[in-house]
């Protein structure tokens, strides 16, 4: 594998989380493989972080005044990335806006971008664009896709790409060193990043690729539920929680300092707002921690958690399909369960 | 906006290796994808077809209920000739069917409940060369133009697109048990997959047209062009090992051993936030 590539979608000079975090998986890859590490920058022109092209020369911008502003902007996203692993940095310029991140958006000149690198690997930051962006841009390149996997090694040490399927209890696997073509993966957050050095190459890549016009963004508003796709404890409040103990799923999310879902049966009750329903469909989540109340764990609702998350289950039937897929679990009623666990919660922060 | 044919994308939802395949027919953004096909059909005047790629035993049961919903054609294309296919090939046989349709307008599911991947729609987009917009919620018809919603995550995003376009639907929204009791269900299995689509389901089913069954070579799609990619399909593993939770005795041991596992550690420091704060990486 000669290069790996990571998009990175960046706000002003400050990578995004997400994508640092899949900075850090490509660069254990690469590490692993020799590959080279490019992270690659799709930039407005003439927005925030200013023109690419004055990185290169920004020593010789005079100290104070527009320019040299969005030139050390430039610089810190530059020295962000090759402080997370990258060898090179690549701009790319765009036409339009680089936000929201979709194919229409930025596709055609990410994928430009891959028709000169040729990376065998890209890696997209699982954010609410990737899915838009990812899947037709390994259509555009003739690209195996793999979609949100957790990152296993294979007997030969080499690198799996493994998703969760049919809700759970199947994996399909795909060994990196069995394709025979190139692969876009998208990767959720809370992986470890990397840390690199100073001194990433800074590439400005001339690519031809219009946005998609057809395409118009009219407005974009915050949604209820924002902080659940990257929360790292989420409580999910299933079919077994009542409208009268569901304060107390909200009080344990607060404790454990996470969001709260609900699956789509209560959602259907009424009891749980619709925006915060976890399931195929709606919301899909990444948390490190899962804490599922009464939720029976029905393949459509699991499908929507990434594999990587360990599961507890609190549920009052001791046969109930979650506790055979989670790590922890506790057999009893909510409205017994739960005050004692806040209160453990308390007793061990006082 | 010409009526040309509005195509809606169905597959039958694939039970677990070694399980029957009895339990729903559509998965839950597939019928939220038949919803939208039928509403925009009504508000466009336009014909609606499903289409399906597979077995008959398999997926001429989800064409039956996309035809009793309302759909005017329903269509299945036999892919026997080719073996176990990846997302592009899947794609290729599905835009070959969307050309011989001659739709402008293709509504798929945004991702499916067992595979998950949710590639399917934008690879035929970029196959039939034209926009495409995944998550989508809501569709409105606005002159030529159309007027989608799109659920971002943490984003509400509203978008105006000319056709032709893919749409990738994401379920209907969990509508309280009191407003769907509110509306009659078509049918116990199918009352949850198409809740908004009713009216046109009257003027249309009248008379229930039967499922074509169209071959590869109908379409001009040489079964060796999309067979080669299986080493991208992946190998397919039950997963083994845990063998349930561990169960502890009380909460306060079920704290105390997420304690000790280090899960309730504080998130770590959110780096692009100390970054902007001048903290460093």
């Amino acid at each position: 594998m000669a290069c790996v590539l990571v998009h990175i979608e960046a706000d002003g000079d400050t990578p995004g989380a997400t994508s640092l975090e899949a900075l850090g998986e490509g660069r254990r890859i690469a590490s692993s493989s020799g590959a080279t590490l490019y992270a690659l920058v799709a930039v407005p022109r003439g927005g925030a972080v200013g023109d690419p092209r004055r990185v290169a020369r920004a020593e010789t911008l005079p100290p104070f005044g527009a320019e040299a502003a969005t030139a050390s902007a430039h610089q810190r996203l530059v020295d962000a990335l090759g402080q997370g692993g990258a060898d090179k940095v690549v701009f790319v310029d765009l036409d339009g806006p680089a936000r929201p991140a979709l194919w229409a958006t930025i596709g055609p000149a990410l994928a430009a971008a891959c028709a000169q690198l040729r990376p065998a690997l890209v890696l997209l930051p699982a954010t609410a664009g990737s899915h838009d962006l990812g899947a037709r841009l390994a259509a555009r390149l003739g690209a195996a896709y793999v979609a949100e996997p957790v990152l296993e090694q294979g007997p030969r040490g080499e690198v799996v790409l493994s998703r969760q399927v049919y809700g759970g209890g199947w994996r399909r696997r795909t060994s990196l060193e069995d394709l025979d073509r190139a692969v876009v993966v998208t990767l959720p957050p809370h992986r470890a990043e990397a840390r690199g050095s100073d001194e990433a190459e800074v590439l400005l890549l001339e690519v031809k690729a219009a946005t998609d016009a057809r395409v118009k963004l009219l407005d974009d508003g915050a949604a209820d539920g924002a902080g659940l796709g990257r929360a790292r404890v989420v409580v999910v409040a299933g079919g077994g929680v009542t409208a009268a103990s569901w304060p107390l799923a909200e009080q344990l999310a607060a404790a454990l300092g996470g969001e709260l879902g609900a699956t789509r049966a209560l959602c259907q009750r009424g009891v749980a707002p619709p925006a915060r329903e976890i399931g195929v469909g709606a919301r899909h989540v990444a948390p490190v921690l899962y804490v599922v109340l009464g939720a029976s764990g029905s393949a459509a609702h699991l499908a929507a958690v990434s594999p990587d998350a360990e599961i507890v289950a609190v549920d009052k039937d001791a046969d109930a399909p979650i506790l055979r897929v989670a790590s922890y679990g506790i057999v009893g009623r909510i409205e017994d369960v739960v005050p004692r666990m806040l209160a453990a919660l308390r007793q061990e922060r006082a | 906006m010409a009526a040309a044919p509005i195509a809606v994308l169905l597959r039958r939802l694939q039970a677990r290796p070694g399980a029957t395949e009895e339990g729903e027919v559509l998965g839950r953004c597939e019928g939220g994808a038949l919803s939208v096909a039928l509403e925009l059909g009504a508000r466009l005047d336009a014909p609606v077809v499903a289409i399906s790629v597979g077995p008959a035993r398999r997926e001429d049961r989800v064409l039956a209920v996309a035809l009793r919903a309302g759909c005017g054609r329903a269509m299945r294309i036999d892919d026997s000739e080719v073996g176990e296919i990846d997302y592009l090939g899947v794609a290729q046989i599905l835009a070959a069917a969307i050309r011989h349709v001659g739709a402008r307008v293709v509504v798929a599911g945004d991702r499916s409940q067992d595979e998950g991947a949710g590639a399917v729609g934008p690879a035929i987009a970029e196959l039939l060369d034209c926009s495409h917009l995944t998550s989508v919620r809501r569709v409105a018809v606005e002159g030529d133009a159309l007027v989608a919603v799109r659920d971002a995550g943490d984003r509400v995003q509203r978008f105006r697109l000319q056709p032709p376009v893919v749409l990738c639907v994401q379920a209907p929204p969990a509508a309280p048990a009191a407003a769907a009791a509110a509306a009659p269900a078509l049918d116990d299995d199918e009352a949850e997959a198409v809740p908004a689509s009713r009216r046109a389901a009257k003027k249309r089913a009248r008379t229930v047209p039967t499922i074509e069954e169209v071959e590869l070579h109908d379409l001009g799609v040489e079964p060796r062009a999309v067979s080669p990619r299986r080493t991208s399909v992946g190998k397919l593993r039950q997963v083994r090992g845990k063998g349930g939770a561990s169960l502890a005795g009380s909460p306060e041991e079920l704290i105390e051993r997420l304690r000790a596992d280090r899960l309730l550690e504080p998130a770590p420091a959110d780096p692009a936030a100390a970054r902007r704060s001048g903290a460093g990486p």
